[in-house]
């Protein structure tokens, strides 16, 4: 730690790193808990559930590689509220901004919930977890994670290894038990599967259900546009690691359904509150206690991506000067250490008053909303600046595929359920506008702002970074 | 070290301006000797030697001459982590005459390192930052410490079959989807929505197995066939889907005891095929001109030999019940094994628990030896009936209680899942109270989770003592940490109404819903449906037991709404325009009002689910007993007259309560939200009064009351955190 250190976001992630960190967002707590839905969606019908898992990873490879576009023509860390601005200008880039803010803590407080819930529940087998005991862990979790994050990015490395190595093993051990037992031919395990496409088939409304049920365990998958700014030469490494990371949790996808489906019936697959459970209950009845814990120790890694990611688009809103200077500054590990803490401490809230959590959960939908802007953007910047280097360029059906399906994800819960929920969503959004007219649209600036800024400057040691002098 | 600290450089050529301050502080420090492992040397001499740190970081941002006075090349060397991570070369090279000029800088917004280093690592602002994240570091250790002590001192939590009612359904009376005039399981399906709004938690089928017996109950042709009347495997399958979607759970009836003569297993034993030869029990008899002789004086439950000479075979079987249903031989392994099979298929297909019938009759002595007569000197050859003997050779035999664990065992092999514990009942009627608490098991041995109490079911009078007596009985036997469950009715009984009297009903209910332990409700109870009359009834066979089987009553338009076919299975029962589901749905003081209301209040006071039961005062009109809970300061006190219409002084029993108690529940409408003069309550015929108070004094940590109270597993609440705790 020596003076001379420079400190800024280094371009010091390779390929493996951001593999890695695309195996840990994609795969969360869902394909443990909930493969469920895409089966009740499909009546039942194995077949068609296995085709529409299919489906999804083919969607979720469109919809990542646009975000490889945007990320891999602007190399910056939190490139899509980057983008958003550069497309669309000021305003909606802060508004972007501002949504992010919230359901990054949204996702981090629901996410340490959920941790520490799978930690406790085999506790308290038959009832369910006392509230105060759950929020205690997932306040120290995320406090954890707070710390661990603002190490830099390298020092916890090693962890985000391990976990991902423990997930994937888990999900190896069940995906190839389950292969074993298909290969090995028992009759009853067999049976479910040869006459996969006997049940009846859903009908058009159910499929496109299924296909949503299925895509939100595939959801993640742009997560390397918040750190594209610290990827060591990104325009070969996002696209080599989508094309490792993705389909190697397409097969896994796919292998640990059909073990799902050789070990459990379709029937114990829907009423099961936690498929690998009931699996492993079937299969390794010594190992069930064993699952719970495995599946909090692969959220921890989700949960301390996610803290990493969404602290990144409020340091680039720092630098860019749409949130206060102060959150442009790095500590000496080089961590936007303002930005984690913010986003700890507003996750600290959502998980003390948890309702807070199920209104976030509605601004979920916006982001659909972004997205469908981003597509849109992305087409404008193709037509309005032709010349603009891009070392990786999407295939243009894939936009509108992409748009279509974000387009459709805000539209259909619109239609179907009709909530006034949606419109407090969006004025809750508009609400950024208070903060952005006086204070960065004005520059309005206020003494003790600056006086602020200082004190915390000196108090948490974080400095504006320098000067980066690496090449992209 | 942390994360913060080991940023401790500060410009050496600046601090050589204040050498010789410095030494003063830091021989200071050194003379109070506070070396602390978190803080270098250097931060103390900082803090000590500035005396008013606060003045100074007031002052910081503008004056900024803290740094000034407060760096010095000795300290440099001192500070272990400076000098092992900075090279001194690097050190050095930072005193150039250019690092000088930056004396005169002060922090402002924005700094970037080179101004911040020079100021963060003063005190004033390393220290804050050092107690800062050690803070962060002691509260997130303080906050696992406390989840481990949440976790630790939680008792254990109610399981599903301890947390709500259970609702008992004859499937062939609830309702007809099918126009046949037979209830079936599709049924019972359609009306799962009535079933939630009653806050149930359990449905508990009785037999539905295939079955050639009228009243398909005992007689089971295929113990993994559902009986074409109640509809297909399929039907039970989307029934056990819709009900988990529910949240509920189902138990279903199991009859390990015996098997219709029309059963496989019985066709082939019969011929002495194979291993069926020894699956029932058969001994050689003299069978002359129609008359047998049997092997012993042993007889069925409905009268007359139990041992019926089977032509194809030339021997007797053994029929504890009907001469169609022989009894299996429990003795045989194969027999045990294909019992586990069934039961295993059943939890396979997802089911929640079985209530075991007729246990207490699966072994009987293996030497045949005669039983002994109540009466001695009565005639041999004129005892026919039951009851004229003592059943010690065929009921309750040792080993029975092995057969029924190793049920349990077979269970527990599909309880590991957390939240998918499988129950276990067993139905002990007509036993002694001892041997009923048997079937809780012993302290090592799990058994049934635990025996029906039917005591309730059997009474034909009612009084305060009586109850009383019911109630004590039960929890002075139950073995500790064992759960308790009361039931009102059963297909085996005449329904409450009949038995006591329409006024009953509604005190009943809340009896059962104010006790501790799971309340076990028989279909139409909760509207208070009485019997059938036994007239013109169609069916033949044993007609007492179906009075109490009549349809249920849901609505006012024809068979009450079970049925749109032409004729039920049986007749509902005349007053169903009155007594029945669609019309008490909308009188506010209805008997299924009350059940709603008892319900709810049972799911959602702590005091009723794992609350402590006092016992207090019982005379021939009335019971009172309370609820109450360690760290809750309410209590709940109920009053349920049982005789004629009387007048109770409360205060006589020195508890003392407070003057007026607040009603929160009555089976009078009238009194409903009132208060009452606790010096006087009039009780009407029949009258029930949940009562509500506040107090610091709970009953059960009084001496006096100590033998009167119970509690089944016992758990205090803090109300600060909102957790239960068992260490009180």
């Amino acid at each position: 730690m020596d003076k001379e250190k420079k400190i800024y976001l280094k371009r010091e992630l390779g390929y493996f790193w951001v593999t890695n960190f695309l195996i840990i967002n994609i795969i969360g707590a869902g394909i443990f808990v909930s493969p469920k839905g895409v089966l009740e969606y499909s009546c039942m019908n194995v077949g068609m559930a296995l085709c529409i898992w299919a489906t999804c990873a083919l969607i979720d490879m469109t919809v990542t590689l646009c975000f490889a576009e945007i990320s891999i023509t602007f190399p910056l860390s939190g490139a899509q509220v980057y983008f958003i601005k550069r497309c669309y200008g000021p305003l909606p880039g802060f508004l972007r901004l501002w949504t992010s803010l919230f359901t990054g803590a949204g996702v981090v407080a629901s996410q340490a919930l959920l941790l520490a819930e799978y930690s406790i529940q085999p506790f308290y087998p038959s009832c369910s977890v006392p509230k105060v005991a759950m929020k205690c862990l997932a306040l120290a979790m995320l406090c954890i994670v707070g710390i661990l994050n603002s190490r830099g990015v390298k020092e916890v490395t090693w962890l985000q290894t391990l976990s991902m190595v423990l997930k994937v093993a888990i999900l190896s051990l069940i995906s190839l038990s389950g292969v074993f037992m298909l290969v090995r031919g028992k009759k009853e395990n067999v049976a479910r599967l040869q006459n996969a496409f006997d049940a009846e088939f859903p009908d058009a409304s159910q499929i496109t259900e299924a296909i949503f049920q299925g895509f939100f365990a595939f959801s993640g998958g742009g997560c390397f546009t918040w750190v594209a700014g610290e990827l060591k030469n990104p325009s070969k490494t996002i696209p080599r690691s989508i094309f490792t990371a993705l389909p190697l949790v397409t097969v896994l996808y796919l292998l640990i359904n059909i073990s799902y489906m050789t070990v459990l019936t379709p029937r114990e697959i829907l009423s099961s509150d936690a498929v690998a459970i009931t699996w492993t209950d079937k299969v390794v009845p010594q190992l069930t206690w064993f699952i719970p814990f495995a599946i909090s120790a692969s959220l921890f890694s989700n949960l301390l991506t996610n803290v990493l990611e969404s602290t990144r688009g409020t340091y680039i809103a720092g630098q860019q000067g749409q949130l206060p200077l102060i959150f442009n500054t790095l500590n000496i590990h080089s961590s936007p250490f303002i930005s984690v803490f913010l986003n700890v401490i507003m996750g600290s809230v959502a998980i003390v008053l948890t309702s807070l959590i199920e209104l976030i959960n509605y601004l979920f939908f916006v982001l659909s909303i972004w997205n469908v802007l981003s597509m849109i953007g992305l087409l404008k910047l193709r037509y309005q600046e032709p010349n603009l280097p891009r070392p990786y360029k999407v295939f243009t059906p894939f936009i509108f595929i992409n748009m279509a399906f974000s387009l459709s994800l805000v539209l259909i819960p619109l239609i179907k359920s009709p909530k006034m929920h949606y419109i407090y969503v969006l004025l809750f959004l508009l609400s950024g506008l208070l903060f952005y007219i006086p204070l960065t649209y004005f520059k309005l600036k206020l003494v003790c702002f600056e006086k602020v800024t200082c004190y915390l400057q000196l108090l948490f040691n974080v400095c504006i970074p320098d000067k980066s002098d690496e090449k992209i | 070290m942390t994360m913060y600290t080991s940023y401790t450089l500060r410009p050496a050529s600046v601090s050589q301006f204040v050498h010789s301050t410095q030494q003063n502080h830091l021989s200071t420090l050194l003379s109070t000797g506070r070396h602390s492992e978190g803080l270098q040397p250097g931060d103390i001499a900082e803090g000590k030697g500035k005396g008013d740190s606060i003045r100074m970081s007031m002052k910081g941002c503008q004056t900024n001459n803290g740094f000034v006075q407060n760096e010095d090349t000795p300290e440099l060397e001192l500070d272990p982590i400076s000098s092992v991570d900075s090279p001194q070369h690097q050190a050095l090279s930072i005193m150039g005459p250019e690092e000088l000029s930056l004396q005169g800088v002060r922090p402002y917004a924005g700094m970037p390192k080179d101004v911040l280093f020079q100021f963060s690592g003063q005190a004033c602002y390393r220290v804050p930052r050092e107690i800062l994240f050690w803070l962060t570091i002691v509260t997130v250790v303080l906050l696992i410490g406390a989840t481990v002590a949440i976790i630790a001192v939680s008792p254990k939590c109610l399981d599903w079959w301890q947390a709500g009612p259970m609702y008992q359904i004859y499937p062939r009376s609830f309702r007809d989807s099918d126009k046949d005039g037979n209830g079936d399981l599709k049924g019972i399906q359609d009306k799962l929505d009535y079933i939630t709004t009653l806050n149930i938690k359990t449905i508990w089928i009785t037999s539905f197995y295939k079955s050639s017996l009228k009243d398909f109950r005992y007689g089971v042709e295929d113990f993994q066939e559902i009986d074409p009347t109640f509809g297909t495997m399929k039907d039970f399958e989307n029934l056990l889907a819709a009900i988990h979607d529910k949240g509920l759970k189902l138990i279903i009836d199991f009859i390990p005891n015996h098997t219709s003569d029309k059963h496989p297993w019985f066709e082939m034993s019969r011929t002495w095929t194979g291993k069926y030869t020894d699956y029932y029990i058969w001994r050689d008899c003299t069978h002359e001109n129609g008359i047998t002789i049997p092997p012993n004086n042993w007889l069925s439950v409905y009268g007359n030999s139990s041992w019926h000479f089977d032509e194809v075979r030339q021997q007797c079987y053994y029929h504890q019940f009907l001469k169609e249903q022989p009894d299996l031989n429990f003795r045989n392994p194969d027999v045990q094994e294909e019992i586990k099979e069934i039961i295993q298929f059943w939890l396979l297909k997802g089911v929640d628990g079985f209530s075991f019938d007729a246990v207490k009759f699966l072994l009987e002595a293996k030497d045949l030896r005669d039983e002994i007569q109540v009466n001695k000197s009565q005639n041999p050859d004129t005892v026919t009936r039951y009851s004229e003997l003592y059943h010690d050779f065929t009921t309750t035999q040792v080993g029975m209680h092995d057969l029924v664990r190793s049920f349990r065992q077979t269970m527990d092999q599909y309880s590991r899942e957390p939240g998918r514990y499988r129950f276990m009942g067993t139905e002990a009627y007509a036993e002694s109270i001892d041997r009923t608490m048997m079937y809780y098991g012993l302290p090592f041995i799990q058994e049934a989770d635990f025996p029906f109490n039917n005591y309730f079911t059997t009474l034909y009078t009612l009084s305060g003592n009586i109850v009383h007596e019911v109630i004590t009985s039960w929890m002075k036997n139950m073995p500790e940490g064992k759960w308790p469950n009361w039931m009102t009715g059963g297909p085996d009984n005449t329904r409450l109404t009949s038995r006591l009297g329409n006024q009953y009903v509604n005190t009943m209910n809340m009896l059962l819903f104010t006790l501790p332990g799971t309340p076990i409700t028989y279909y139409g109870e909760e509207i208070g449906m009485q019997d059938i009359l036994a007239t013109n009834l169609e069916e033949s066979y044993d007609t007492s037991t179906l009075l109490s089987k009549s349809p249920m009553q849901w609505d006012n338009s024809s068979n009450a709404g079970f049925s749109e076919g032409n004729h039920t299975w049986l007749p509902t029962n005349s007053d169903y325009h009155i007594v029945n589901v669609d019309v008490q749905k909308t009188q506010p003081s209805s008997t299924l009002k009350l059940y709603q209301d008892l319900g709810l209040l049972h799911a959602n006071e702590l005091l009723l689910n794992r609350g402590w039961f006092c016992l207090l005062s019982n005379n021939s009109h009335y019971v009172v007993y309370t609820r109450e809970l360690d760290g809750i300061d309410r209590v709940f006190l109920m009053v349920l007259n049982f005789g004629d219409s009387t007048l109770l002084n409360l205060q006589e029993m020195n508890l003392g309560l407070p003057t007026k108690l607040r009603v929160r529940l009555s089976t009078n409408p009238a009194s409903q939200h009132s208060e009452v003069d606790t010096s006087g309550i009039s009780l009407e015929e029949g009258e029930g009064l949940i009562l509500e108070y506040n107090t610091k004094n709970l009953l059960h940590q009084q001496t006096a009351f100590r033998d009167k109270c119970f509690i089944s597993n016992r758990a205090c609440y803090s109300s600060a955190f909102n957790i239960l705790y068992s260490v009180c």
